[in-house]
């Protein structure tokens, strides 16, 4: 499996910032769960649903009490209600990309960002505009993806295909990893 | 003079998740023809078959992203048909008060998030850049404004997924929609918790909402001249009153109905079809949904979607939020719906001819919201606490369903054929098919290729008026890919 990691750059500032007068959305404090990883794709699709799939084999395991494990589906910008008061944030989906399927990708979204541009608009894609509108939450949580990239993703089925069944465990034991390195006491 | 004839390309066109491509010929600046292109497959109904009857609740929720409390209601009521049960009126209220706060979400994420930004200049960051070059006439106050309310908005839909949440046990894929009503327990706090953020709602669609739409609509009081469309509507009505267990017989708040030629029509659900002369399918054309096959083929000739037509009748119909407020306006039978739609009309000066088009559309949505949001404080004070929520039901070894259900953005149904206790067939028909459908077996174009035909385009290379007829039907397809997409660069537009 090829794992390339960035380095996450620190996260930019809410935009539209220079205009004070802009209202944020408020978070009325940290949340006890403080880290969340968020599975996100179509449960429906195969390989697209590859997020869903691992959630749910976290969701089964032991984590660390600060860490809420959520399916999000293919929710965009209503996840956001989910993302209020968490320092960090974990985002799992796949990942068109030009890869073996199985690969990981490490990344922060502005990485995204700068690889996806031109874009027609923030909300091509509800994970955009979820990633967009986190950027106005007060404070901004930090934000990881982990793209994986799929075998195929237009089959219809609830199942992964073989190759990423294969690759499941190491992908989750990956984001368990990344989990580790956030909650050093694990 | 003749010159020739340019076609110009939009893709994508609907700038939440989803792919619609819009292919239109401009001969002479006039639109002489128009394909409007799903360019992904469905048919996530097959994933249903063989599966217990229950689950269709949960997986029609992952048909669509933006949409998920629709489909389960629609999917609950099929199966309430075929079980033979009706909610109590907890259950019916819980349901209604679901969609409402999701109506409410979707309608201001249309207009704010989506929409709006056809019409006016935003700051020259993300996301308002990159934006396409068009006629904005909005004054520097009014902009202003908009960048602010826009941002409001976030806060407001965020208040409106609550309130859905708070009755559905968990937003997205809800936890409490069930055959025979819902298995959430009311409880004093559900409804005092509702009650706050709705005022929050409510404040807002009538002191921010409603007026911004009048005051774009003002600027742009041409387009109540662009967009017409086929003038057909159709809507399967909202909020259920009562528990007649005849679905085109129950009461709803949104009557169910049609409106043809003008005249306001009853729905008879063996009259809709889809054909797909024009749809990559193999399978039979112009058949009724409960019998229909999905066999795609990509090749066929002559197709250029994979979206089916639906039709009624061999017609074409339009569905969605001005469909419901024409038909609630033509039929007198919403007394405050013609209040407020006369009343919009006489401050903007336009006739009731000048709903039938784009900003026809959004003064609909926008109206239709209002009317809403005030439904449900009194639908949220009549939810009785310790009263039963759920009907007792049984699954039959073999039985028929069909839901009927208006969805934000039109008629969406659900047919269901379940056959030794397991689902033997499945179909829905979600509203964006309506609207952005191909051409049918007859040859006539879907409603959003007819409300583009002779639109004037005074520069191919910037198309912004069938943008803007576009996004007015607020079009939503196959919204359920979530793939993200580094380095594959998205055009704003392509010209052929």
């Amino acid at each position: 499996m090829v794992t390339r990691r960035k380095t996450a750059s620190t996260f930019p500032p809410s935009f539209l910032l220079s205009a004070k007068r802009f209202c944020l959305i408020e978070t009325k404090g940290m949340k006890e769960k403080n880290i969340l990883i968020l599975g996100l794709g179509n449960l429906l699709l195969g390989d697209e649903g590859v997020g869903v799939h691992v959630v749910r084999r976290l969701q089964r395991m032991p984590l660390p009490p600060e860490v809420e494990v959520i399916d999000g589906g293919t929710g965009g910008f209503e996840l956001l209600a989910l993302c209020r008061g968490r320092k960090k944030i974990i985002i799992v989906d796949a990942m068109q990309i030009d890869a073996e399927p199985g690969a990981v990708f490490r990344f922060a979204p502005e990485e995204l960002a700068k690889a996806s541009r031109p874009v027609f608009s923030a909300h091509e894609g509800g994970v955009y505009e979820l990633l967009h509108s986190m950027q106005m939450l007060a404070p901004p949580p930090e934000v990881i993806i982990y793209g994986i990239a799929p075998a195929e993703t237009q089959r219809m089925s609830m199942a992964l295909s073989a190759t990423l069944a294969r690759e499941l465990d190491e992908i989750v034991a990956l984001i368990v990893a990344e989990v580790e390195r956030m909650v050093p006491s694990m | 003079m003749k010159t020739i004839a340019t076609k110009i390309t939009i893709d994508p066109m609907t700038r939440i998740e989803g792919h619609l491509k819009i292919e239109a010929t401009v001969d002479n600046h006039k639109v002489v023809e128009a394909k409007s292109e799903g360019t992904l497959y469905r048919g996530f109904e097959q994933i249903l078959v063989d599966r217990e009857p229950l689950d269709a609740i949960q997986i029609t929720q992952r048909f669509c992203g933006v949409c998920p409390v629709p489909h389960a209601i629609a999917s609950a009521q099929a199966l309430d048909n075929a079980f033979g049960v009706m909610p109590p009126p907890n259950g019916r209220l819980i349901r209604n008060i679901v969609q409402g706060a999701n109506y409410i979400q979707s309608h201001v994420l249309h207009f704010y998030h989506l929409a709006s930004l056809d019409f006016y200049r935003g700051p020259d960051i993300p996301p308002f850049v990159p934006r396409y070059e068009a006629d904005y006439r909005l004054p520097d106050t009014v902009r202003e404004a908009l960048v602010n309310h826009y941002i409001q908005a976030y806060q407001i839909r965020l208040k409106a997924h609550e309130l859905a949440a708070i009755w559905a046990g968990k937003m997205p894929h809800m936890a409490s929609i069930a055959p025979g009503g819902v298995t959430i327990i009311p409880r004093i706090d559900n409804i005092t918790t509702s009650l706050w953020r709705l005022k929050e709602l409510t404040d807002f669609i009538d002191n921010v909402y409603l007026p911004d739409v009048i005051t774009v609509a003002q600027v742009y009081r041409d387009y109540f001249q662009i967009g017409a469309g086929c003038k057909n509507f159709l809507s399967f009505g909202l909020f259920d009153l009562d528990a007649e267990p005849e679905v085109t017989k129950r009461k709803r708040f949104f009557p169910m109905g049609r409106m043809s030629n003008g005249r306001i029509e009853p729905v008879d659900p063996r009259k809709i079809t889809e054909d797909v002369a024009a749809s990559w399918y193999d399978s039979p054309s112009h058949v009724h949904p409960s019998k229909a096959d999905t066999l795609p083929n990509p090749a066929k000739p002559g197709a250029y979607s994979w979206l089916k037509a639906p039709r009624y009748d061999g017609e074409v119909y339009e569905v969605g939020p001005l469909a419901r407020m024409a038909m609630a306006y033509q039929s007198k039978s919403m007394p405050k719906a013609v209040q407020l739609i006369d009343e919009s009309l006489s401050t903007l000066r336009v006739g009731p001819e000048a709903l039938y088009s784009v900003m026809g559309r959004h003064l609909s949505r926008a109206l239709e919201c209002k009317l809403v949001a005030d439904e449900l404080s009194s639908m949220i004070m009549q939810v009785k606490l310790e009263e039963p929520v759920c009907a007792e039901h049984k699954i039959p070894d073999e039985a028929e369903g069909m839901g009927l259900w208006c969805a934000a953005r039109g008629a969406l149904g659900h047919w269901i054929k379940i056959k030794n206790g397991k689902i033997a067939r499945y179909q829905a028909v979600v509203p964006t098919t309506w609207n952005a459908s191909p051409r049918d077996d007859k040859g006539q174009p879907g409603p959003i290729e007819q409300a583009m035909l002779g639109t004037t385009v005074e520069d191919t290379d910037n198309p912004f008026a069938l943008a803007r007829i576009v996004r007015s039907f607020d079009p939503c397809i196959a919204c359920a890919v979530h793939l993200l997409e580094p380095g594959k660069s998205v055009k704003q537009f392509r010209i052929l």
